[in-house]
């Protein structure tokens, strides 16, 4: 272990014994919850309850959660520092999610550390979601957001871009389906630039938004469009 | 009768607070992010329960419940101002607990899921399987999460004496 790692430990031992005590904690989330009424908390506490199913039952408006994924402890349902009702949180994660994923699993392989630094990026987001999902991807690369992404197939790209496409979702229990994202290209010191069509299915598990597994059929492909089937690249 | 949902938040509650405090360097955030999962676990108690490592799963939780509040900042948020960024090295000196202090402060300066790399590692103790696991992302990821995590703390003036020893494959679990 270097020092610098030795370091690290050693102040993260130190620090996290400067970590809230657990006492209230513990007896604000079990009588919050009913686990342990006590008194007139029990009346606070169902006022609370209320509140919290009301809140739930937006969020799920918001993000599809089908019935049986109603949560009375939802992101929603309590105070999220900078959040920001302007900015559509299910579109931000699951963009942020299919973008990690695209960066990290499928552009160079999974042990490649050497993701683009920065990518060309276009897709059906506002400026707000560019700007959340731009941050939401930071430490993985550095996204520029553009209109459109050049003909990659009539040689006209020269950098690494992607192309985000509409979130397709089948909203059942949680579930989303998304489809359409496509690696228009990739340069790196041992690639040429080719595409890659790519497709994911992000759920919605432990409180965020994660790739679960890619789309089987795939995303459609635009370059087909106009082209009779059974032509090369269709 | 305590029931095991009780029992859990009894014996664990400390532990996750450690664990929020260090991927949010704030106490405040630490005790939102607890209170908050635990609210999900009570509700998901019965399915948790049957996990193989029922505190893995909520410490997973706490990881993505993090990661996901930090996703939800919109472009148009002022952020807090940054932690100042000192001028010159204090790595050097003799004082271990000004040699922490400066490391806390650099840490805190790392994009969310490089520290919340560091902290599993380093705190936690996990592999990089397991972080991996934690994440939901690839073995690769978590090493080169890591790696860009130390690169950074290399390059911030604060650490700037430090020893650069690379951080090799071996190194890394």
């Amino acid at each position: 272990m270097t020092h610098i790692e030795e370091l690290v430990r050693d102040t993260m031992a130190r620090h996290a014994e400067d970590a809230p005590p657990a006492g209230p904690v513990v007896e604000r989330a079990l009588t919050k919850r009913g686990v342990r009424p006590r008194g007139r908390i029990v009346a606070l506490a169902a006022l609370g309850t209320a509140a919290s199913i009301a809140a739930a039952v937006a969020f799920g408006l918001v993000v599809g959660a089908g019935p049986g994924d109603v949560d009375s402890g939802t992101a929603d349902s309590s105070p999220t520092p900078g959040r920001d009702v302007a900015v559509d949180v299910r579109t931000v994660e699951i963009y942020a999610a299919a973008i990690d994923r695209a960066m990290t699993e499928f552009v160079m392989g999974p042990d490649h550390p050497d993701v683009p630094e920065s990518m060309d990026v276009a897709g059906p987001v506002d400026e707000a979601e560019r700007g959340a999902i731009s941050e939401a991807v930071a430490d993985v690369t550095v996204l520029h957001w553009v209109d459109d992404l050049p003909c990659i197939e009539c040689g006209d790209a020269s950098r690494p871009g992607l192309r985000l496409r509409p979130i397709e979702d089948t909203s059942d229990a949680g579930r989303v389906e998304v489809d359409g994202y496509v690696m228009d290209l990739v340069r790196g010191p041992r690639t040429s630039l080719h595409t890659h069509m790519l497709g994911y299915v992000i759920e919605e598990h432990a409180g965020t938004w994660e790739y679960a597994g890619p789309v089987p059929t795939g995303p459609p492909n635009p370059i087909c469009d106009g082209i009779p089937a059974g032509e090369p690249r269709c | 009768m305590r029931s095991d949902f009780e029992r859990y938040v009894e014996a664990r509650t400390g532990a996750l607070l450690r664990l929020a405090y260090l991927l949010t360097g704030d106490r405040h955030l630490a005790e939102d992010l607890v209170q908050e999962v635990l609210g999900r676990a009570h509700r998901r108690w019965g399915h948790i329960q049957r996990a193989e490592n029922p505190h893995a799963y909520v410490r997973r939780m706490i990881v993505n419940q993090h990661i996901s509040w930090r996703r939800r900042r919109s472009a148009s948020e002022i952020p807090l101002a940054p932690t100042a960024v000192p001028d010159r090295s204090f790595a050097a000196t003799d004082d271990p607990v000004l040699q922490r202090d400066v490391t806390w402060r650099a840490l805190q300066r790392l994009p969310h899921r490089q520290r919340a790399v560091l902290v599993l590692r380093y705190y936690e103790d996990l592999t990089d399987a397991e972080i991996a696991l934690t994440l939901n992302a690839a073995v690769g990821t978590v090493r080169s999460l890591a790696a860009r995590a130390f690169a950074r703390l290399r390059q911030d003036p604060s650490l700037a004496d430090l020893d650069t020893h690379p951080i090799t494959t071996q190194e890394i679990r």
